[in-house]
């Protein structure tokens, strides 16, 4: 059996009125099913209470009210004895038993009238109407509420998992993503009599806002990889996103374990790359003597001092004195001239961040003024039987003519064209945001020299203290300076390798997401081009040739059968440069949605495809099909082998029923002029 | 030198000189400006009728996302009334007289501008396309109907003390 499937196997509707009880029990058999009785004997509210049982009215329409009859909700007419009385309902419901391809029941039941919440569902685990099976399994689940379809009591959630649909995420207007919803599916498993025929290929249901809900549908049920390749797609788009998100983060940090000791790290990309390490190696620098080294020399020379320290004896302050006073004075020099450097350069930085900060705002001025320009242009491009004169040069009152301008130019200057100025505009913007990233580059450059300078300005003045203390403490005493450059150096050498192995870290996450990104554009090349792999390809064909098998013996009459086909785009019949639904005899709109329908049944229920397998026509013969075309849509229905096909039908009873016998359909009920809704024991 | 005889003019018979055409904001074209007054007179004034002066204010805090913002301070009295600075903008004279010719709006009783209805059938087309002037109509949507003319009056003689 095929893994997904849906049939309905037996509904009960049972109404307690004034007058006793009422209702109907109807069983269903897999292939074909006719229910035939004349108008107004209750045909459709028994297939509309089968969708009202699945929580699947949302199909139709926003709307909480029941979609069923008053018969079921409000007063019901029927003969007592011979004469037509009326007996008002006090409550209703409806059960269902429902099989699926593991050959599993399910039992809901739903209020359709009465005190009962109208959004519960009551379920089964079994076949609790036929078999009075697992009535102890009873657990209420909800409909036609957030969450019916995500939730573990939704009873979306339940039916989809029970019909072994996976259903895929579906992309909507203005919210996120949500499953692609029961309700625009069902409208390619049942047509409803009163407005579901002559819309092809469906009326889906608009006001759940999901997009290209007619191709979302059709995809899923016919199961191509369209489909695959379009989730594929979004998960690529989503993977891209998230090696972005971490490489701007460990970016952000290598960086930062930089500017925690002074120093400056270059050469990381701003945007990912695929092969590790870049040409150019990402570095970490440090300043030494006015210049840049690589860490590994600086710690180097750090690490040689230290050690040339420890092997020599702390000298005393007299004996250190003519040294560190030519130190001193060498040290103040330098201090004066780095402040120097830094006023000159926090001086670079003011002046950096004024223009950039003045060129964002010119950039936002120059947007929003071509935004306007944008919308001038929609305005002017509409027209309007009231739009204003001036705009063709000429004034209103005197049809003398004007500039396009409120600027009192005279005739100095013309004003440039509403697109001439969108395009100066455009420029603009591309130049400016140009000279705003140099700006922006420069700004930070200044920073990270500002804080290099100012690190080494704080250890000068701390060495230079050091000495004047030395220079003031008693002769004997060994030198400070000489003490605290030994515990500084020590200090300094652990900060900077504690860093440099924070950077190295980063670098081999770096190197780590290069590779998640090498493999992330190799799945995004490996993604089809087009929209249709070639299996899609074949099940389209598939499609079509049932379609046209089916319009030829329909004998439609409109159009030639071989220029209908199924659009590779959205899947839908076309006819080109034709506008199916108007140019179309109505007749034919309906032999066409037929074999649509019937052709996505037949290909849907292939090992591959997701079709349910179940299909309802609430009495399909509309806009007075001939009676051959209808006797051989019930005989193409009659040949379906995977699939449960409930028709209504209220035409004239004795000749269908014998074609019916005919074509070997065996479960036919026949109602008459009875109505289906009666007095039960 | 070589150099210098290329600047001569032995060699140039005449001057061409030719007018560039002159890059405008979007504000001064007219009908921007009229569809902005029109606007203000259909979602931000009783009846769709203002005063000069109020459509002056306005104007002028609908010109920007800064003045908007400003605008909305002062309204919601977080600023004091002199914290919004607003110009007599030139061009609004201008754009009243066109859109007055144009038979877009006209001049009531009492000195008050009011929207016709040919104006409001140009404002009902133009802005069938939603995105059409939108940060604008929220604003003024914003604002509402509230925006008195005692207001526009206080906002003009006031004055830092």
């Amino acid at each position: 059996m095929k893994p997904t499937m849906l049939r309905v196997r037996h509904l009960l509707i049972h109404i307690n009125t004034d007058k006793g009880v009422f209702g109907t029990k109807q069983s269903f058999v897999d292939g074909l099913n006719v229910i035939r009785a004349e108008n107004y004997t209750g045909k459709s509210q028994l297939v509309q209470s089968i969708m009202y049982a699945l929580g699947m009215e949302g199909m139709q329409g926003p709307s909480h009210a029941v979609p069923l009859a008053h018969a079921l909700t409000d007063y019901l007419e029927f003969k007592d004895g011979s004469k037509d009385a009326k007996a008002k309902v006090i409550d209703s419901m409806v059960s269902l038993e429902i099989e699926n391809g593991k050959k599993q029941f399910l039992t809901v039941q739903r209020a359709i009238a009465g005190d009962r919440n109208k959004h519960l569902m009551t379920v089964y685990e079994g076949r609790a109407i036929t078999k009075k099976e697992a009535l102890s399994t009873a657990r209420d689940y909800y409909v036609r509420e957030g969450g019916a379809a995500t939730k573990e009591l939704g009873f979306h959630r339940r039916l989809k998992d029970f019909i072994g649909w996976d259903l895929p995420m579906a992309p909507r207007f203005n919210e996120p993503d949500c499953p692609l919803y029961l309700e625009t599916l069902f409208p390619l498993l049942y047509v409803e009599q009163k407005f579901g025929w002559g819309r092809l290929p469906a009326r889906y249901p608009t006001w759940l806002g999901i997009r290209d809900v007619g191709r979302r549908t059709v995809e899923f049920l016919l199961g191509l990889d369209a489909y695959a390749v379009a989730i594929e797609r979004a998960a690529v788009n989503e993977e891209i996103k998230r090696v972005r998100r971490e490489w701007a983060s460990a970016r952000t940090q290598a960086e930062r374990s930089g500017s925690a000791i002074a120093g400056i790290v270059r050469g990381i990309p701003v945007e990912p790359i695929a092969s590790w390490p870049p040409e150019v190696s990402p570095t970490l620098s440090m300043m030494r003597d006015y210049k840049w080294v690589p860490i590994t020399e600086y710690l180097n020379g750090l690490k040689a001092r230290f050690t040339e320290l420890q092997n020599i004896e702390v000298p005393t302050t007299e004996r250190a004195e003519p040294k560190i006073r030519a130190e001193l004075a060498k040290r103040e020099a330098d201090l004066a001239s780095r402040e120097r450097t830094i006023a000159a350069l926090y001086e670079k930085f003011e002046a950096d961040t004024a223009e950039a900060e003045s060129l964002q705002q010119r950039l936002d001025a120059i947007n929003d003024d071509l935004r306007k320009y944008k919308d001038l242009r929609k305005v002017r491009r509409m027209g309007s039987s009231d739009s204003p004169e001036v705009v063709n040069g000429h004034c209103p009152t005197c049809h003398q003519e004007l500039a396009d301008s409120l600027l009192d130019t005279g005739n100095k200057a013309v004003p440039m064209t509403v697109d001439q100025n969108v395009s100066f505009y455009e420029e603009q913007i591309q130049l400016f945001t140009a000279v705003h990233s140099n700006a922006l580059h420069s700004v930070q450059t200044a920073e990270k020299e500002l804080r290099a300078q100012r690190g080494q300005v704080a250890e000068q003045r701390e060495r230079i203290r050091d000495i004047r203390e030395t220079l003031v403490s008693a002769s004997s005493a060994p030198s400070i300076e000489a003490i605290s450059e030994r515990i500084r150096l020590q200090e300094r050498i652990n900060r900077v390798a504690t860093q440099q192995q924070v950077f190295d870290e980063h670098i081999a996450e770096l190197a780590q997401l290069a590779t998640e990104w090498l493999d992330v554009q190799e799945r995004l090349r490996k993604l089809p081009k087009g929209a249709l792999s070639e299996s899609d390809e074949a099940k389209i064909n598939l499609l079509q040739k049932s379609f046209q098998q089916q319009l030829t013996q329909y004998k439609m009459g409109s159009l030639a059968v071989s220029e209908v086909r199924i659009s590779p785009g959205n899947y839908e019949p076309e006819v080109a440069g034709v506008n199916l639904s108007a140019d179309v005899s109505a007749s034919d709109v309906i032999r066409l949605h037929w074999a649509y329908l019937l052709a996505l049944l037949e290909v849907g229920t292939r090992p591959t495809g997701n079709h349910p397998g179940m299909l309802i026509f609430d009495e399909p013969q509309q806009q007075s099909v001939e009676e051959n075309a209808f006797r051989e849509m019930l005989r193409h229905a009659q040949g379906e082998k995977n699939a449960q096909i409930i028709i209504t039908t209220s035409h004239e009873g004795k000749s269908i029923g014998t074609y019916l016998e005919r074509i070997g359909t065996k479960h036919v009920v026949e109602f008459g002029k009875n109505r289906i809704l009666q007095k039960m024991p | 030198m070589a150099d210098e005889k290329a600047l001569t003019l032995e060699k140039a018979h005449s001057f061409r000189f030719t007018r560039r055409p002159m890059a405008i904001a979007a504000e001064l074209r007219p009908d921007w400006k009229m569809a902005a007054l029109l606007l203000i007179l259909q979602l931000s004034s009783r009846g769709g009728k203002s005063s000069l002066r109020r459509l002056h204010i306005l104007n002028w805090a609908l010109r920007s996302p800064r003045n908007r913002a400003e605008f909305e301070q002062v309204r919601e009295h977080q600023q004091p009334l002199f914290s919004f600075q607003f110009r007599f903008e030139p061009a609004l004279g201008r754009a009243i007289n066109l859109a007055v010719g144009e038979k877009l709006m006209e001049w009531v009783g009492d000195n008050r501008l009011q929207i016709t209805v040919k104006g409001k059938r140009w404002i009902a087309d133009i802005t069938k396309d939603e995105s059409v002037m939108y940060q604008e109509r929220e604003f003024l949507k914003r604002i509402g109907k509230d925006f008195t003319e005692t207001f526009a009056t206080e906002m003009i003689t006031v004055r830092p003390i």
